[in-house]
């Protein structure tokens, strides 16, 4: 029987073989620690009385949640965070390089076919570059601390095949969003959900990572993806590429095919991720703020696309859109090729690098009865502020596009031609 | 850990939260006291637990039995499965486990079995003998016998030692010392 690629990934990274269903003791490449859960690492480690870390230049450290530090409780983890990568020998981001740790692991640490993890769920992320990855717990980042190696239950596979090219206005976001309702609950549940075919081929390695991030929302445990030229480069690779697939007879639990060609603007309606729609329904409702920004989206082809609507046009009175570019490389580049000037002269509140609003905790929160538009990854209630707030989630160009009339609004009619995302 | 397992069930619903397992007020991100989240386990669920600290502890329950994806909620902390073992309970039986709360579960000791079709078969103050290395499990309270998929070998070793920081270190797999 063939091997699906999440199985030979795994198999590369362990001793002996591996079947669906196993528990198995699996190499780690990379680990990222952030400042979610970092502080419960570290004292953990001086409870055990650990002196030494077993591989400390597999180790990434990073703190993105509360950036630049606005109480003392986030100064002093920063304090902590640079005191233990000191004294274990991490790499520790600083601020100058900073962002939001998936994205500085996929435009620094990431390599295809690796298995890189990291103590936050949309590690899922890494998959778009061709790794395996998942978000893990604190006592497993302990494991890896001290045997450099981590325990998983080889997932069963299931298959999108994703055909057809993605209309005008019509992003990686929405697909991802389409994506999540394709088969029914339980087959997303602890599965390796492979995402493949000549609309996947089609998109950007930026498009990627949408759909492998926000496949944490599924429950599954990891998204796959190809590496391919690409993904190389994308990483400006300077060694042999490798190009891994599924066998022709791999087993898949679940293996079905979806037709991008005919894809709407998506959103997810309030208060589920799950809750995906196309837009319709939900045209027309009043905004308050418009949110660009996250691991999901916070990236140059979303500013680009917010930037395409917003040039020569302006935020609509009474709503407030915040852009917060992913990681300062990105905030960089939005700044050289002029599109940071399109979107601050439209109106836009520019924020440094960070996790932001998205996790409810950084700035950009959203007050009592107030309805947001963004682009992140999880809308539940409370999630980016008040409890009485409502979400809605969608792609850049949705965004812009309500940002510019203040209601939810569909991107296309401010869209003309035949136009892809992809040839950006 | 004894794989006989002997106590009273609590039987829960569908798509469990970690959030309602315990209210994440209760989550204290410096370092875990399972002794006193145990305290707020199912506060928002159960109407007599609000205000009412170690109401479910209280009631001497050693199973939670549960629907789908016990433990939803995305959340790689691992408050809510340690809110649990502070709480009493032994063993979580679960028609399906959300994978964050399976890996939490195991790390920290508790073992959790996944069986489809346990939600029908069990009440809230049914009292059950599970044995957990031959994957069998009595309704004593019903006379039912019910099987139930034995733990993997490595689970076990890892429920064996404690959990998977002591298994580590029985091991002697703690390379850095």
């Amino acid at each position: 029987m063939g091997q699906t690629l999440v199985e030979k990934i795994l198999a590369r990274h362990t001793a002996g073989q591996i079947r669906v269903g196993d528990i198995v003791s699996v190499k780690v490449d990379r680990l990222l620690i952030n400042d979610y859960v970092g502080e419960m690492i570290f004292s953990k480690l001086d409870e055990m009385g650990c002196q030494k870390i077993l591989c400390p230049e597999r180790i990434i450290t990073n703190t993105d949640h509360n950036l630049p530090a606005f109480n003392v409780k986030a100064a002093d983890k920063y304090v902590l965070f640079k005191e233990k990568s000191k004294q274990y020998g991490f790499k520790n981001i600083e601020v100058g390089e900073h962002g939001i740790g998936h994205q500085i692991m996929c435009e620094r640490f990431v390599h295809p076919h690796e298995v890189v993890v990291a103590t936050d769920s949309h590690a899922t992320m890494y998959a778009g570059l061709g790794a395996f990855s998942c978000g893990i717990t604190t006592s497993d980042a302990i494991q890896i601390l001290l045997t450099g190696e981590c325990w998983f239950r080889v997932p069963q596979s299931v298959r999108i095949r994703v055909k057809g090219r993605l209309q005008s206005g019509v992003t990686a976001k929405d697909l991802s969003l389409a994506l999540l309702k394709v088969f029914p609950p339980e087959a997303y549940i602890y599965s390796a959900v492979e995402v493949v075919g000549e609309a996947i081929r089609d998109l950007s390695v930026d498009g990627r990572l949408v759909i492998a991030n926000l496949m944490a929302e599924s429950g599954a445990k990891c998204a796959v993806f190809e590496a391919d030229d690409k993904t190389y480069d994308s990483l400006r690779w300077q060694g042999e590429r490798e190009y891994l697939s599924s066998d022709e007879d791999a087993q898949y639990a679940y293996d079905t095919e979806f037709d991008a060609s005919v894809l709407e603007p998506m959103l997810a309606y309030p208060d589920a991720v799950i809750n995906v729609k196309p837009i319709g329904e939900a045209l027309g409702k009043p905004l308050d703020q418009v949110f660009i920004g996250s691991c999901t989206n916070g990236r140059l082809e979303d500013l680009l696309q917010a930037a395409e609507i917003l040039k020569d046009r302006h935020v609509a009175e009474g709503v407030r859109l915040i852009v917060t570019p992913a990681s300062q490389k990105i905030a960089l580049e939005a700044v050289q090729n002029g599109c940071m000037e399109i979107l601050m002269k439209a109106g836009a509140m520019i924020l440094t690098s960070s996790c932001a609003s998205c996790a409810g905790n950084g700035p950009g929160l959203i007050g009592r009865g107030e309805r947001c538009l963004s682009t992140t990854n999880r809308n539940f209630k409370g999630r980016m502020g008040s409890k009485s707030a409502e979400i809605y989630l969608g792609s850049a160009y949705t965004a812009a596009a309500s940002a510019v009339t203040g209601k939810i609004t569909d991107p296309r009619i401010f869209l003309k031609g035949d136009h892809h995302e992809s040839d950006h | 850990m004894n794989p006989i397992i002997k106590g009273k069930c609590w039987c829960g619903y569908d798509s469990m939260t970690v959030y309602e397992i315990i209210p994440e007020s209760h989550w204290t991100m410096d370092r875990m006291d399972p002794e006193k989240m145990s305290d707020w386990v199912l506060e928002t669920v159960l109407p007599e637990a609000v205000e009412n600290p170690g109401y479910f502890k209280n009631q001497g329950y050693s199973v939670i039995v549960a629907g789908k994806d016990f433990g939803c909620g995305s959340k790689s902390v691992e408050h809510p499965m340690a809110a649990l073992k502070g709480a009493g309970i032994q063993l979580v039986l679960a028609e399906s486990v959300s994978r964050y709360s399976y890996r939490n579960a195991i790390n920290l000791g508790l073992p959790v079995i996944t069986c489809p079709g346990i939600m029908n078969k069990m009440n809230t103050g049914d009292m059950i003998e599970a044995d957990l290395h031959k994957g069998y499990l009595i309704n004593q309270t019903t006379g039912e016998q019910i099987q139930i998929p034995p733990l993997s070998e490595f689970a076990e070793e890892i429920l064996k030692a404690g959990g998977l920081l002591e298994y580590i270190i029985t091991l002697g797999k703690d390379k850095s010392r």
